[in-house]
This record gives C-alpha cells, sequence and structure tokens, in this order.
C-alpha cells in the first residue's frame, strides 16, 4: 500500500489535500517535521499565501534539504500553488528572496486589473503522462495574483489577462499553479494519477 | 478569462440551515452536511457556510461541523459567522475552510484584516458587506444586520482593500429574501470602486437574475433559498448565463 506525505509547513489549509487523496482510497498523513515525511511513495508541498512567508517557513522548518534531495534523485514531488512558485528562482511577491531554483525563471505579478484570479479556468494541456486521465480543456480553480510567465517545462497553461503557466513538470516533480484538491472531478482525477503514477495507489 | 462562479450560500444557525427574509423570519431548509455535498455534486462553484448567529449570540463558530461539511467538498469553502481574531481563523482554516469571511467583527476592529492577511495571506480574506440605502446612498450594517455602523459603503470599501481583502461579499439587505434579483446599481457602484474579485448576494428569484448581476462584472453570484428549496437549479442557471455570452464551468463531466 503507497503512501502520500503532505508537508505541514505552518501555513494555510492543509487538510483539504490529506481529505482529497483520502477520498479517492490513497493513506495520506501530514508531516509537520522532516522526520515525519518518512518513506512516502509521493510528497506534496501545499502553499497558500505569499512566496516569502512560504519560503522562510518552509526553510525554517528544515524542510528544503529533505525535499530538494527527494527531487534530484527523481523521486515523486508535486507542489501546488505557492509550493509549485517556490521550485522557481524568486518571485516579485517577495524581492531577495530566492526560492529553490529546481526550475529556471521569476514569479511575476499578473497584468489583470482585477487581481486575485480567484475562478475556475481552463487549461491548455501539453501532453504529458500525468495529463492522462483529464479532458483537452479541463476546469481547475485557481487563487493567485503572481504567476509563471514561461518556463521551458510547462505541460499546462492558463489564460487570465496574459498567458500563464499552470503546470510544471520534470521527472517525477510536478507542480500545479492551481489547486487540484479544490476542483472536484477533474482536480481529484489529476491526483489520482499523479498518486498512481508514484505508486502509490495499491 | 474571466469566468462567473456560482456559490450556494448555506445560513447556518442551531447546526441547520435557515432562511429568512431580510436577516429575520428564519424558517428550516436542510442539513449542511448533506447541503453542502448536494451542491458540491450538481456543480456549484463554491459554497458558502455562514454562521449567522455567531455575531449576536457572542459565541464561537461551529468548527466541528465545518469539519463535517469541508470532508464532503473539494470546491473551495468560505466560512463566515463570529470570527473575532486571528486565531479564529486559524481554527477555521485548520477544519478544512479555505477562505474566512469576517464583517462585524471587522467593522468593530478593522486591524483584524491587517492580521488575517499578514498571518494567512490576502487569498483566505473574504470581507463580508452588509448593505442598506439609507437616504441617497449605501450604508455598512452589522451584527446580522441588525445595527446600523453610519459608516457609508465608498469608503469601507476603500478601506478593507487597502488593508489587503482578498474578495469582496455584498450583500444588499433591503433585497435579500425579496426575490426581486440582486441590487444592480449597487452592484455597479461596488464594482467601479474595486480591485478585487466580488462576490454578489441577496435577492435572487429567478435563473435570470444571474445574468443581470454577472453583467456587473461581479464574478461570484451567490444565492441560498432558490438552490435550498429547488426553485432554481445550478445547471439552469449556468445554462442561462453561457447562452447569455458570459463563460461558466459546465456541470457534470463537462465541467472536468
Amino acid at each position: 500500500m503507497g503512501k502520500v506525505a503532505v508537508v505541514d509547513y505552518g501555513i494555510g489549509n492543509l487538510g483539504s489535500a490529506t481529505n482529497a487523496f483520502r477520498s479517492l482510497g490513497i493513506e495520506a498523513y501530514t508531516a509537520t517535521t522532516p522526520l515525519e515525511i518518512g518513506d512516502p511513495e509521493l510528497v506534496v508541498v501545499p502553499g497558500v499565501g505569499s512566496f516569502g512567508a512560504c519560503i522562510h517557513e518552509f526553510r525554517d522548518r528544515g524542510f528544503v534539504e529533505p525535499v530538494v534531495e527527494r527531487i534530484e534523485s527523481n523521486a515523486a514531488v508535486l507542489g501546488i500553488c505557492v509550493g509549485m512558485q517556490m521550485l522557481f528562482e524568486g518571485s516579485e511577491e517577495s524581492p531577495g528572496v530566492p526560492g529553490l531554483g529546481i526550475f529556471a525563471g521569476q514569479v511575476a505579478k499578473m497584468s489583470h486589473q482585477r487581481l486575485p484570479e480567484m475562478q475556475w479556468n481552463q487549461l491548455e494541456l501539453v501532453d504529458h503522462p500525468c495529463l492522462k486521465s483529464l479532458p483537452r480543456h479541463p476546469w481547475m480553480y485557481f487563487v493567485h495574483s503572481f504567476s509563471v510567465v514561461d518556463s521551458e517545462a510547462a505541460i499546462a497553461w492558463e489564460e487570465f489577462g496574459g498567458r500563464y503557466v499552470a503546470a510544471v513538470a520534470r521527472g517525477n516533480l510536478i507542480g500545479v499553479q492551481f489547486h487540484p484538491e479544490k476542483s472536484s472531478h477533474g482536480g481529484l482525477s489529476l491526483l489520482h494519477r499523479v498518486a498512481e503514477l508514484a505508486g502509490a495507489v495499491a | 478569462m474571466q469566468s462567473v462562479r456560482i456559490i450556494p450560500c448555506l445560513d447556518v444557525k442551531d447546526g441547520r440551515v435557515v432562511k429568512g427574509t431580510s436577516f429575520v423570519d428564519l424558517r428550516d431548509a436542510g442539513d449542511p452536511v448533506e447541503l453542502g455535498a448536494r451542491y458540491d455534486r450538481i456543480g456549484a462553484d463554491e459554497l458558502v457556510f455562514l454562521d449567522i448567529a455567531a455575531s449576536t449570540e457572542e459565541r464561537a463558530t461551529l468548527v466541528s461541523l465545518v469539519e463535517r461539511v469541508a470532508n464532503q467538498v473539494f470546491i473551495p469553502f468560505t466560512v463566515g459567522g463570529g470570527v473575532r481574531r486571528v486565531e479564529d481563523v486559524g481554527e477555521l482554516l485548520h477544519a478544512g475552510a479555505d477562505k474566512v469571511a469576517v464583517n462585524t467583527q471587522a467593522v468593530l476592529r478593522p486591524a483584524l484584516i491587517d492580521e488575517i492577511v499578514s498571518t494567512f495571506g490576502s487569498q483566505c480574506c473574504v470581507v463580508a458587506v452588509d448593505v442598506k440605502r439609507v437616504g441617497d446612498g449605501f450604508e455598512v450594517f452589522t451584527h446580522g444586520g441588525s445595527r446600523s455602523t453610519g459608516k457609508g459603503l465608498g469608503s469601507w470599501l476603500d478601506e478593507v482593500q487597502a488593508r489587503g481583502a482578498g474578495e469582496i461579499l455584498i450583500t444588499s439587505m433591503d433585497r435579500d429574501g425579496t426575490k426581486q434579483g440582486y441590487d444592480i446599481e449597487l452592484l455597479e457602484v461596488v464594482m467601479a470602486r474595486t480591485a478585487v474579485p466580488v462576490v454578489a448576494s441577496g435577492g435572487v428569484g429567478m435563473a435570470d437574475h444571474f445574468v443581470d448581476a454577472a453583467a456587473t462584472g461581479a464574478s461570484g453570484l451567490l444565492a441560498a433559498s432558490v438552490f435550498h428549496y429547488q426553485e432554481v437549479g445550478i445547471a439552469e442557471v449556468k445554462e442561462r448565463l453561457s447562452a447569455a455570452g458570459f463563460l461558466v464551468r459546465p456541470v457534470g463531466m463537462e465541467g472536468i
């Protein structure tokens, strides 16, 4: 039986992510310390609020090293929202605060006149194994004011006053700007697929 | 593209969903856990849960009930009522809320908004504003609509945005429960004065009312009794909006 560890570094609603996996019959638990991560098939890094606050807490609680190690050994990791943004080099939201730098590029303020984008939006997908269970233009729920403008690792895009990266992937590392745990059937389908590819589905 | 969100609202008192006219004369409308799960299933885009007795009866929000509802819904979930301190927000987020709405307590102590925003971020801070027409203008009311504040709507909208509110939920108390439609003039005033997403509330009686409100640019359209008593269906509302040229997430498997 595979497992999913959701990293809890003290910011936001983590119940949603664990609840979503459990509703799919997948064992999920929260890890409040690096030790508690254990040896799961998939590690989920959520994140809401500001880039700087997330990076600060994530670093402070000792999660950078174990998560980056997992990524470097190509073990499965899923970053959600600011959890995806933290994989980049930095963000306009928190100038001077370095991100994890796994992906090249900066997170920038979106150009729409009404922010945050707080809505369902339709994705434009690039062919990728983790998106196999979804239709061509699936609907997902977004909440953000900052976004990645371009990335070589992009596997999904959204349009909101400009074209932005909605998901990135490299090997078994996946990052999504939207909230699959809050995107009803489509979101749950994506989480199931990601867990399945990681070997976390019995 | 901007899409329009259809948002059923659970007004909860003593563990039950209730609905009245202009905030009084409440009648039972069902179990919040069952209704929440049903709305997710039939294509609601978000769910709002308001503990309507919390402010007037001076008691904390029903955290365990929030948790039971949250376990059933996989769409964004906003909870409000009786939020006084930043710790209350933490408790609700922990119970499964994604956003927390503040109303009375934000008027009494506006720094509450700053505290929520600096701790949890703008995205989870909804400021709910209950409004009544007074003279030529709109005035802000608190305590479930029972107390006048003397505050004008415009300056309050400016202040809550300056303090970092991520969304504004605007309720017309004149229209609430009347089924005469949203107060379009009120929404136009709010849209002109804001740069954050706006959720319209109060007055829905039929599917066309959602179209009227969407035309103002409000991206969230909230309703309660018409959905609870199944007078209007979410699918019907979305079809109507779509036919009028607004982008909505379709219900059912097409909404994936």
